[in-house]
């Protein structure tokens, strides 16, 4: 289920929007759910309940704007898309408070419809990863985990460790790595060593010169293989391609 | 009683080498702020370096090649306990030798001239003249390091480049070369016209070096001033063109303020008549009228400002719709850099699209960065695929030496900062990325 959220103060727009939005997502997928806030803390009261995959956010709203809204949703540190909706065709921001995913732009000659269109295309590349997955060891008991928390998944003898977002302890599974491989190169991740598989939504910095990966979520670093240098970086490069 | 003094006597004077050799490298190499000479274990590598000396004295009695040994005890000491490139350890470590060497060839030829004795009798007899050419020696070291540390100091704002530093240190290669086989010549030679010539030729040895250095370092300084000017001729004129933006903005607003009471008053009146589809054709025109405003990006760095807007604007001219998505900071980038890379990016974007025939003109800028990277991306809509026909991007235009220059730069900034290019299309769209790494 993907959930999504509109924001506008313009009631008007709000419901044309969602409309439009609505018409987009049915071309990829029927398993989402649209919810819609006409003021800023509507939207993080909502948000503290659903836990939204994507926010459309108005950026002029009165009393709480678009950019506080973000902010405060960096602040708990909530990893949802965010796509500014604004009159301008030019958006400035400190990338220390929120990185936005796009931005729509209100009465311009370009119809809504068709940027909204090129934006939920990315978005569904994104939502790839929104996948629940069951896991299980003694420590934490079975638990279902989305693909996107998998910070990595390292290799020890017949076992395999989940590293997982918000957790302290890896989960860990019997299984092996070259069988796992396989499964999850299509959301996503590579395969740095003959140890370990990174997800790439994670990967932050590839040191050329020590060999070495910097998972920058948790400030993590993993040496990387000289044989998979190469696939590293193109995997990369293509991973970029298909995000920004 | 004479023959110890004499060797307590040299023995000074190599611990004197091996503090001056080694406190050379130290000066050489470190700034402000760094660890003093004591603490980075300098006096340890000065008496290494001094008995190492010592040791090489006792085997020969003129050093030759193996003053190829004392640098490499400097260069120990430079490279474990000091900072700095390579190659400035490397010359750190070979000047002060080559200094020594020159110095003391040419004293010791010098005196021997002047005293009429034999280069052999100068360097083992323990007589006066000795005394003379050793201490002359050890001051014409300290003075020509004391030079050269003035000339090769390296600072922050004009230090060398590789093929500059390669430039003076192959000159200094073959200098040492030259006056090894000059010292090995003047040791078989005894008449004193040829003396004179072999005097001469280390002078000019020594004159030659200088005058490499100075042409090289002014030249690199002519360079970076040249450089810096072009970024400040470059920064007034976006000032300029800032100034001029806004003030036509003022005049835009100032005109829409008296508009408006006008336009309301139509609006007003239209309603009035029930005329509303009059008057929602009329508001529209009006809408469409105030999105016209130019667009002004304003992030923390005036030169991104600067260069960003004045795009927009020619974008604008050529009926290109311009999106813009930015960080406010750029830190860790060189103006320089950050200069060069994004006109190039948007000039190549705009080129390439201005010319196109397609309904919709389109140039989408995306500028993302987090505490490893910044990437900057730049899409333009393009009528058909370029990299099928064109995959290099070797530039269409018939002045080939002046253009063509911009994917190179583009990608000589990106190594530079260890990152990356990519072009790539997608969806009727051209794209650049370009991945800059931060300093971490």
């Amino acid at each position: 289920m993907i959930k999504i959220a509109i924001c506008d103060d313009n009631v008007v727009f709000l419901n044309a929007f969602n409309q439009i939005v609505d018409n987009c997502m049915r071309k990829y997928t029927s398993d989402f759910d649209i919810s819609t806030a006409s003021n800023g803390n509507l939207l993080l009261t909502k948000h503290k309940k659903y836990e939204f995959d994507i926010i459309f956010l108005d950026i002029d709203m009165p009393n709480l704007s678009g950019f506080d809204v973000a902010r405060i949703l960096r602040d708990d540190f909530s990893r949802c898309f965010i796509i500014f909706i604004t009159n301008h065709s030019e958006l400035v921001y400190e990338s220390l408070d929120f990185q936005p995913f796009n931005f729509i732009r209100k009465n311009c000659g370009i119809p809504i419809e068709e940027s909204v269109d090129k934006i939920i295309c990315k978005l569904m590349r994104h939502m790839k990863q929104n996948k629940k997955i069951v896991l299980e060891d003694e420590i934490s008991g079975r638990s279902a985990v989305y693909i996107k928390d998998i910070l990595y998944i390292e290799s020890d003898k017949h076992y395999v460790l989940y590293h997982v977002l918000k957790k302290e302890l890896p989960i860990k599974m019997r299984g092996n790595i070259s069988d796992l491989l396989e499964k999850y190169s299509t959301y996503f991740f590579v395969r740095i060593h003959k140890r370990y598989l990174v997800n790439l939504r994670f990967l932050s910095n590839i040191d050329n010169k020590n060999y070495e990966i910097t998972i920058g979520e948790i400030n993590k670093r993993l040496p990387m293989s000289r044989n998979y240098k190469h696939e590293v970086d193109e995997k990369y490069t293509m991973f970029l391609r298909a995000m920004i | 009683m004479n023959r110890v003094l004499w060797i307590v006597f040299e023995i000074i004077i190599n611990i004197f080498q091996g503090f001056a050799f080694c406190f050379y490298s130290y000066k050489y190499l470190s700034n402000k702020g760094d660890k003093g000479f004591i603490k980075s274990s300098g006096v340890l590598f000065s008496f290494l370096l001094a008995s190492v000396i010592t040791f090489f004295n006792y085997v020969t009695f003129f050093e030759h090649l193996w003053a190829l040994l004392y640098s490499g005890v400097i260069f120990l000491y430079a490279f474990f306990k000091l900072r700095g490139s390579i190659v400035n350890k490397i010359l750190s470590s070979i000047i002060p030798i080559l200094i020594m060497i020159i110095s003391s060839a040419f004293i010791s030829n010098f005196y021997s001239v002047l005293f009429g004795m034999t280069l052999e009798e100068i360097l083992s007899q323990n007589s006066f003249p000795r005394f003379i050419a050793i201490l002359s020696t050890q001051i014409m070291i300290v003075y020509l390091l004391m030079i050269s540390l003035k000339l090769f100091k390296k600072n922050e704002n004009n230090s060398l480049n590789l093929k500059e530093g390669m430039l003076i240190f192959s000159v200094l290669l073959i200098s040492i070369i030259i006056s090894t086989f000059l010292n090995l010549i003047s040791l078989q030679i005894h008449s004193i016209d040829e003396r004179y010539f072999i005097v001469l030729s280390f002078l000019g040895i020594v004159i030659i070096n200088i005058l490499v250095f100075y042409i090289v370092v002014d030249l690199s300084k002519m360079n970076t001033a040249i450089r810096e000017n072009e970024v400040l001729k470059l920064k007034q004129e976006y000032s300029q063109q800032y100034i001029t933006s806004a003030n036509s903005q003022y005049e835009v607003i100032k005109k829409l303020r008296h508009d408006f009471k006008n336009n309301m008053a139509v609006v007003n009146e239209l309603i009035q008549q029930k005329n509303n589809e009059k008057a929602l054709e009329y508001t529209k025109e009006y809408l469409d009228e105030l999105s016209e405003t130019e667009p002004l990006i304003k992030t923390n760095n005036d030169i991104v400002n600067a260069i960003i807007n004045s795009k927009l604007s020619a974008a604008k001219t050529y009926g290109i719709n311009v999106i813009c998505m930015c960080v406010t900071d750029f830190s860790d980038i060189n103006d320089v850099d950050l200069c060069s890379l994004l006109s190039n990016i948007l000039d190549n974007a705009i080129t390439a699209c201005k010319n196109c025939q397609i309904d919709s003109k389109r140039i989408f800028i995306n500028i993302i960065s987090d505490e490893y990277k910044y990437v900057f991306c730049v899409k333009n809509s393009i009528p058909e695929s370029v990299l099928q026909h064109n995959p290099d991007l070797i530039t269409t235009k018939s002045d080939k030496d002046n253009h063509g220059m911009g994917v190179k730069i583009i990608r000589s900034i990106a190594a530079k900062y260890d990152g990356k290019v990519d072009y790539y299309e997608e969806d009727k769209e051209f794209c650049c990325s370009v991945i800059l790494k931060r300093k971490l």
